[in-house]
C-alpha cells in the first residue's frame, strides 16, 4: 500500500480540538480548488454559486489551505490546465489538493465532459491533472451529471462491480487501489445523466454538526459523502420516485480527508503548557486510531477497556486543555 | 339494509375518482363468477352456433345439473371434433386455457367472418382478466354483426371489468336493452337489475323483478338456479335465513356452490363477515374447484384474521387459477404479512385470559410506532368499552402498513383505492404515517380513532348497523373524545353545505356507496358527523346514552329511520328539516360569506407568494374575522403565521401558531416551528404548552427525528427521564431508518444522561462508551465518562470505607 505523508498532517489538524500548535508540518498546504461550471439556466447558476459559497467558507475554515476558484468566463479548459501546470512546479510531496466540479456534465458512451465556457474538459483531462500531481493524496469532488463515468477512468484495473462504495472500505480493499487519487461522484456511471442533487447536500453538510458523526469538529470527505448520499436517498423516497442518482466515492482513507472544521481556529505557542497538552492529546488520539485498527483482532470486552482508557486519559488532557482555553490558568500565556 | 363493502375512512380529495369508481363497480359487475361461465344463449343467433350448440350444450347441461364427470366426458369427446370452436370450447371447460386459446385462433382462422367466434375468443380473455383484449374481440365481433347482443354484453362487462369510458358503457348498455336477445341472455340481465336492486337496498324493487325473473324462466323452461339463489339472497338482506332456499337449488343441482358464493357477496357488502365466511365454506365444500369461493374466503378469513387459513385458500384459488391479479395481490400481501409484519399482544406483561389488543406492524417500523399505537389504541377501548357498553369478545387487532397499497390490496383485494383505514369487526388495518410521508395532513391516530369505534359499533349492533350511523359515529368520536378535538371539517364540505347537497338523512348512505359527484363521500362523512353533534344538541341532557341506545336498536333489526324517529320523536322530514336549520344556525353566517372568506384566503396565498407580507397578513385576518376554526391546509392561521414571521412579528407569529394548534391544526411543520417560538420564550407556562404540542404531533408525524430530540431534550429538562428515555430510543430506531438521522454519537450520549437520571450508572457507562466508540473525540460524552469514572471511584472508596 502506498504511504501517504500528509495523512498525518491531516490527521494533525482535527486532533488538535480546534487549537492548533506550530510544528514543522503545519507548513504542509491543502490546495482547495473550485471550478464551477455553467449553470445553463439561472435557477442552476445560483444553485452552483450557493455550493460554491458553501465551499469557500469551508477553505476559510481550514489552516493551511489555499483557495482557487474558478469561475464564469475565467473557467475555461485552457485556463485550468495551464493553472495546474503551473502548480505541478509549485506543489509538494506533503501537500495535497482538493478539486470541486460544480456544474453539469455529459456522457456520450465513450467520453466524460464537463460542460464549461469554450471547450469542455473532459474526463481524461482531469485524471491527467490529478495523476500527475506531486503529493496527495488528491481529492476529486464531481457533483455533476453523469459524473459516475470518472470511475473508471480513475480505477482503470477494476470493473464497476469491484468498485468500493461506502459500504466496502475494506483493508483489502483498499490495497487493491492503485490509484492516489479519493474520487466522490454524484452518479455511479455516466448514464445517470439527469441534473443531481447531491451537490447541494455534500457542500451543506460541510458546515453542519449532524453530519460531523465521529464529534472531531472536522467534517471528513467520508462524512460528508455519508451525509450527502443519505439526504439524495430520503429525498427520492420521499417523493416516491425511483432514484435518478447513486454517488460513489472510490479511493483511500477519505475518513482522513478534512475538509472542513466546525470550530473557531486558537493557536498555542510553542512550549507552552497548552502546547505541551494538545501533543499528549495528539499521541493518545493517535493510539485510540491505532486500537480502532486493531479492533477486529481483540475480543470486545478486552477492546472497550482499552478503547475506555484511552479515552479517558484523552477526557483529563482535554479538561486540562478547557481549563487553560477559558482562561483558568495558563503561565505561559496563549492567545486565539 | 346498508349495502356498504368497507368502512374507510375519510379521503383525500386526490383519491375520490378511484373511490368512486370502486363503488360504480361494486353496484354494476355480477355478484360472482362461476368456475365455468354461462354460455348466454351465445350460440343461438346464428346458423353456425345452432349447428355448434347441439354438440356444446348437452355437455354444458350436465354441468348445469352437478354431473360433474359426465359433463368432462363429454367435453373430452369434444376435443376429437374436427370444428376448432368446438375444440376451444372443450379446452376451456377443461380448464386448459391456453389450448382454448390457441384453438380459438383456428378458429378464428378458420371462419374470419364470424361474430360468434370473437365474441367467444373475448369471453376466454375475461376469463382471464385481460379486458382490453377482450374488449376489442368484443368491437371486431361487432364490426362483423353490428346487432350480435352477446358482443354487446361483453363489451358492457369488459368495460365495467376494465373502467374503461362511462358514455361508451351506458350507450352500449342502452344498445343491448334494444336488441332482440335470446331467453338465456335476457334471462340473465334481469338478474342483473335484481342483484342491482338488492344492492341498493331496494328490496320491493328486487321482489318484483326476482317473480318476473322466475316466471319468465319458467316459461321459458330454462334454468331456476340463479333465481334461486337471488331468492336466497333476498331473504338473507331481509334477515330471513336464506338456506332453506338454497337447498332448493341443490335440489336441482347437489354441486351448485354458486348459490352460496352468491350469499357470501351480498355478506360481504354488508359487512357480515363472519356470515360471509360460513357461505364461503359452504360453497368449496359443494365444489371444491371454485376457484372464487376460495379467493374469496381467503380474503374473508384475513378479514377475521385467520392468516393460516387465508393462506392455504388464497393459495388453492392460485393452484387453480393464476390469472386473477387479485389472488396474485393477496399471494404478494401475504408474503408480507409472514415476512415483514410483527404481532405484539397487550396488556404488556400479560394478564389472565386473552389479550385486549393485538397490534401488527411492520418490523422495521415497530419500534418507533409501537408504544404510541398500543397507547392509544388502549385508550380508546377504555373509552369505547364504557361508553358503548361492550366488553370485546376476542382481542381487537390493530394493522398499520407503511406501504399504502399493501393496506389497500389487504382491505379490498387490489391496490388503486384511496382510503386509509377499514374495519372488519374485531380488526381494523389502517395506513401507517410512513406511508404519507410527504403529508402534512395525515393524522394517524384520529384514524386510529375513528377506525376503533367502528369495532364498537358494529359489534354492538352485531354489524347490522347502516354505514351512515356508523361513520356518523366514528365522526363524533373524532371531534369530541379523539387525540385532535374540535370539528374539522374540508373546504369542500363547506362548499357542498353552501350549495345545499347535503342528502337526508334517509338517503346518506347513497352518499358513500353510490356518489355522484367528485367530493360526495367526503361530504357525507361530515353529514353523517354533524348529524350526531346535532342529534346531541337536540336530545340534551344524556344524549350520549341515547345515542347508545339507538346503536343497540340496529341489532334487533330496527331500520335507521325507525331508529331516528323513536329516539328524536320526529317523522325523517321534520329530522332533515332541523337539521338543516341547526346546520344555519351553527354555519349560516359563514357560508353567506364562503365567497368572500374564500377570496380572503386566495389573496393571502398570493401575496404570500409575492412576499408583500403585509398584504398576506391583512388577507388572513380578513379571512379569520369571518371564519376562524379552518385548519385544514391553507388555514389563514397559516398565512398570518407566515406573514407574521416575514414581518419580524415573533410574538404575533407564535400566537396565531398557538391559536391555530388550540382550533385543531396538527400540520408538523408549523407546530415544530411553534414549539420553538415557545422555548425561545423560555417561561414554564410556554415549556409546558411545547411539550403539550410535541405529544399531539406523535400522533400525526411520529418518523420526525426533530419532534423526539426536542421533546427527549425538553423531559431530560423537566427531569422526567422515562419519558425521555422513550423519546430518544426512538429517535435511535429512526436512525435504521433511510433519511433518518445518522448521527448516533449525541443519542447515545442523551441515554447515558438519562440513565444517570434513573440511577443507573452501569447503563450510563454502556450508552456513553457507545457514543464514544462511535465517536472518540467527542468531548461532552468525554466529560460525563470522567464524571462516571469520578463517581465510580467515589463509590467504590465509599464501599471500602464503610467495609473498614
Amino acid at each position: 500500500m502506498k504511504s501517504y505523508p500528509c495523512v498525518f498532517f491531516l490527521r494533525l489538524l482535527f486532533l488538535t480540538g480546534g487549537i492548533l500548535s506550530f510544528s514543522p508540518q503545519a507548513q504542509a498546504t491543502l490546495y482547495y480548488v473550485i471550478l464551477e461550471g455553467l449553470g445553463g439556466t439561472a435557477t442552476y447558476t445560483a444553485n452552483f454559486s450557493s455550493q460554491r459559497s458553501q465551499l469557500e467558507a469551508a477553505a476559510a475554515s481550514l489552516p493551511g489551505t489555499e483557495l482557487k476558484v474558478f469561475l464564469g468566463e475565467e473557467a475555461t479548459r485552457e485556463v485550468v490546465r495551464s493553472w495546474f501546470e503551473q502548480l505541478k512546479l509549485k506543489i509538494t510531496t506533503t501537500d495535497s489538493l482538493a478539486l470541486f466540479l460544480l456544474g453539469h456534465g455529459s456522457f456520450d458512451g465513450e467520453q466524460y465532459k464537463f460542460n464549461v465556457p469554450e471547450i469542455d474538459i473532459t474526463g481524461e483531462d482531469l485524471h491527467q491533472i490529478l495523476t500527475e500531481l506531486p503529493g496527495g493524496p488528491h481529492l476529486l469532488v464531481n457533483t455533476s451529471s453523469a459524473s459516475g463515468a470518472l470511475l473508471e477512468l480513475f480505477n482503470p484495473q477494476k470493473n464497476t462491480s469491484q468498485r468500493i462504495n461506502n459500504n466496502d472500505t475494506s483493508q483489502q480493499a483498499l490495497e487493491e487501489l492503485e490509484s492516489s487519487v479519493l474520487v466522490i461522484t454524484a452518479t455511479r456511471n455516466g448514464n445517470e445523466k439527469n441534473a443531481t442533487l447531491f451537490g447541494s447536500f455534500f457542500t451543506q453538510a460541510l458546515s453542519l454538526e449532524a453530519a460531523d458523526l465521529d464529534k472531531n469538529l472536522r467534517v471528513s470527505a467520508q462524512e460528508a459523502f455519508d451525509y450527502a448520499n443519505a439526504q439524495v436517498e430520503a429525498v427520492f423516497k420521499e417523493e416516491n420516485r425511483l432514484s435518478t442518482e447513486h454517488s460513489q466515492l472510490l479511493g483511500p482513507e477519505p475518513k482522513q480527508f478534512n475538509l472542513a472544521r466546525l470550530d473557531e481556529q486558537q493557536i498555542a505557542t510553542e512550549g507552552s503548557r497548552l502546547a505541551q497538552l494538545l501533543s499528549q492529546q495528539e499521541s493518545v488520539e493517535a493510539r485510540i486510531e491505532d486500537l480502532q485498527r486493531q479492533r477486529s483482532t481483540m475480543v470486545n470486552s478486552e477492546y472497550l477497556q482499552a478503547l475506555q482508557t484511552l479515552i479517558l486519559e484523552a477526557a483529563r488532557i482535554g479538561e486540562d486543555i478547557d481549563q487553560i482555553v477559558i482562561g483558568i490558568d495558563d503561565p505561559a500565556g496563549e492567545k486565539q | 339494509m346498508n349495502p356498504s363493502g368497507i368502512l374507510h375512512r375519510k379521503l383525500p380529495r386526490r383519491v375520490m375518482l378511484s373511490t368512486i369508481a370502486l363503488a360504480f363497480f361494486s353496484s354494476q359487475l355480477p355478484a360472482s363468477a362461476a368456475t365455468r361461465e354461462p354460455l348466454y344463449g351465445a350460440y343461438s343467433y346464428d346458423p353456425l352456433g345452432r349447428k355448434l350448440s347441439t354438440y356444446l350444450l348437452p355437455c354444458e347441461d350436465s354441468y348445469r345439473q352437478g354431473k360433474h364427470l359426465q359433463s368432462e366426458q363429454c367435453f373430452r369427446s369434444l376435443l376429437e371434433s374436427s370444428h376448432p370452436l368446438l375444440q376451444a370450447e372443450a379446452f376451456w371447460a377443461l380448464d386448459d386455457l391456453q389450448s382454448a386459446n390457441n384453438a380459438m385462433r383456428a378458429a378464428q382462422q378458420e371462419h374470419p367472418d364470424s361474430a360468434l367466434v370473437r365474441s367467444r375468443w373475448g369471453d376466454l380473455f375475461m376469463q382471464t382478466y385481460q379486458y382490453q383484449q377482450a374488449f376489442n374481440l368484443y368491437n371486431e365481433a361487432l364490426t362483423l354483426d353490428a346487432t350480435y347482443p352477446p358482443a354487446y354484453y361483453g363489451r358492457v362487462r369488459s368495460l365495467q371489468a376494465g373502467g374503461g369510458e362511462p358514455e361508451l358503457l351506458q350507450s352500449s348498455l342502452l344498445t343491448l336493452n334494444q336488441l332482440k336477445l335470446n331467453p338465456e341472455l335476457s334471462l340473465h340481465l334481469r338478474l342483473e337489475e335484481v342483484r342491482i336492486a338488492l344492492e341498493g337496498d331496494m328490496y320491493d324493487e328486487a321482489t318484483i323483478a326476482l317473480a318476473n325473473a322466475r316466471d319468465f324462466a319458467e316459461q321459458e323452461s330454462l334454468s331456476l338456479l340463479e333465481v334461486i339463489s337471488l331468492e336466497a339472497v333476498l331473504a338473507f338482506m331481509r334477515f330471513e335465513d336464506p338456506q332453506p332456499i338454497i337447498y332448493k337449488a341443490l335440489a336441482l343441482n347437489p354441486t351448485w356452490a354458486e348459490g352460496w358464493v352468491e350469499l357470501g357477496h351480498f355478506a360481504e357488502i354488508t359487512r357480515r363477515y363472519r356470515q360471509e365466511y360460513t357461505f364461503l365454506k359452504n360453497a368449496v365444500t359443494l365444489n371444491p374447484n371454485h376457484w372464487q369461493a376460495w379467493l374469496d374466503l381467503g380474503q374473508t378469513a384475513l378479514r377475521l384474521n385467520l392468516v393460516e387459513e387465508a393462506n392455504e385458500a388464497i393459495k388453492r384459488s392460485y393452484a387453480g387459477d393464476a390469472f386473477n391479479p387479485r389472488t396474485i395481490n393477496l399471494l404478494r400481501l401475504l408474503d408480507t404479512f409472514n415476512n415483514t409484519m410483527v404481532v405484539s399482544a397487550y396488556p404488556q406483561p400479560p394478564q389472565a385470559g386473552s389479550p385486549e389488543l393485538e397490534l401488527r406492524l411492520d418490523k422495521e417500523e415497530k419500534a418507533v410506532l409501537e408504544s404510541y399505537v398500543a397507547d392509544l389504541a388502549l385508550e380508546s377501548i377504555k373509552v369505547y368499552k364504557q361508553r358503548y357498553r361492550l366488553q370485546p369478545k376476542a382481542p381487537i387487532v390493530v394493522e398499520l402498513f407503511p406501504k399504502h397499497e399493501d393496506f389497500v390490496v389487504r382491505s379490498v383485494g387490489m391496490p388503486g383505492v384511496g382510503i386509509l383505514g377499514v374495519t372488519f369487526g374485531y380488526l381494523f388495518a389502517m395506513d401507517s404515517p410512513s406511508a404519507h410521508v410527504k403529508e402534512d395532513y395525515y393524522h394517524w391516530g384520529t384514524t386510529l380513532w375513528h377506525e376503533m369505534a367502528h369495532v364498537f359499533t358494529l359489534e354492538v349492533s352485531e354489524h347490522l348497523v347502516p354505514r351512515w350511523f356508523s361513520e356518523g359515529i366514528s365522526v363524533w368520536e373524532e371531534w369530541n373524545s379523539g387525540p385532535v378535538r374540535g370539528r374539522k371539517i374540508p373546504l369542500s364540505v363547506y362548499k357542498a353545505m353552501a350549495e345545499d347537497k347535503f342528502l337526508s338523512v334517509s338517503e346518506l348512505d347513497n352518499g358513500f356507496m353510490r356518489p355522484s359527484y367528485q367530493d360526495q363521500v367526503i361530504v357525507s362523512y361530515m353529514q353523517a358527523g354533524l348529524i350526531f353533534d346535532f342529534i346531541g344538541d337536540y336530545l340534551g341532557e344524556n344524549a350520549e346514552e341515547k345515542i347508545v341506545t339507538m346503536l343497540y336498536a340496529f341489532k334487533e333489526g330496527a331500520t335507521s329511520n325507525q331508529v331516528l324517529s323513536h329516539a328524536t320523536g320526529m317523522t325523517i322530514p321534520e329530522f332533515d328539516a332541523a337539521f338543516k336549520s341547526w346546520i344555519t344556525s351553527e354555519y349560516g353566517d359563514f357560508l353567506e360569506q364562503l365567497p368572500k372568506w374564500q377570496g380572503e384566503v386566495e389573496e393571502g396565498l398570493q401575496a404570500l407568494k409575492e412576499e408583500r407580507w403585509a398584504a398576506a397578513a391583512a388577507s388572513a385576518m380578513k379571512a379569520l374575522s369571518i371564519h376562524d376554526k379552518y385548519t385544514e391546509p391553507n388555514s389563514p392561521w397559516l398565512i398570518l403565521a407566515r406573514a407574521q414571521e416575514k414581518l419580524g412579528q415573533t410574538k404575533l407569529q407564535c400566537d396565531s401558531l398557538l391559536r391555530y394548534w388550540q382550533e385543531g391544526g396538527y400540520a408538523t411543520q408549523p407546530l415544530l416551528q411553534l414549539t420553538r417560538l415557545l422555548l425561545d420564550g423560555n417561561s414554564p407556562e410556554a415549556v409546558t404548552t411545547a411539550i403539550q404540542v410535541m405529544q399531539e404531533l406523535r400522533l400525526a408525524d411520529p418518523f420526525n427525528a426533530d419532534l423526539h430530540q426536542i421533546l427527549g431534550d425538553l423531559y431530560l429538562e423537566q427531569n422526567q427521564p422515562l419519558l425521555a428515555e422513550s423519546e430518544f430510543s426512538v429517535l435511535l430506531a429512526l436512525s435504521k431508518q433511510t433519511g433518518g438521522p445518522r448521527d448516533l454519537a449525541p443519542i447515545h450520549l442523551n441515554l447515558a444522561k438519562v440513565a444517570i437520571a434513573l440511577n443507573d450508572l452501569t447503563k450510563s457507562m454502556d450508552q456513553v462508551m457507545t457514543a464514544l466508540t462511535i465517536a472518540p473525540s467527542y468531548r461532552p460524552a468525554q466529560k460525563l465518562l470522567l464524571e462516571l469514572s469520578r463517581l465510580q471511584t467515589e463509590n467504590s472508596s465509599n464501599r471500602g470505607t464503610s467495609n473498614d
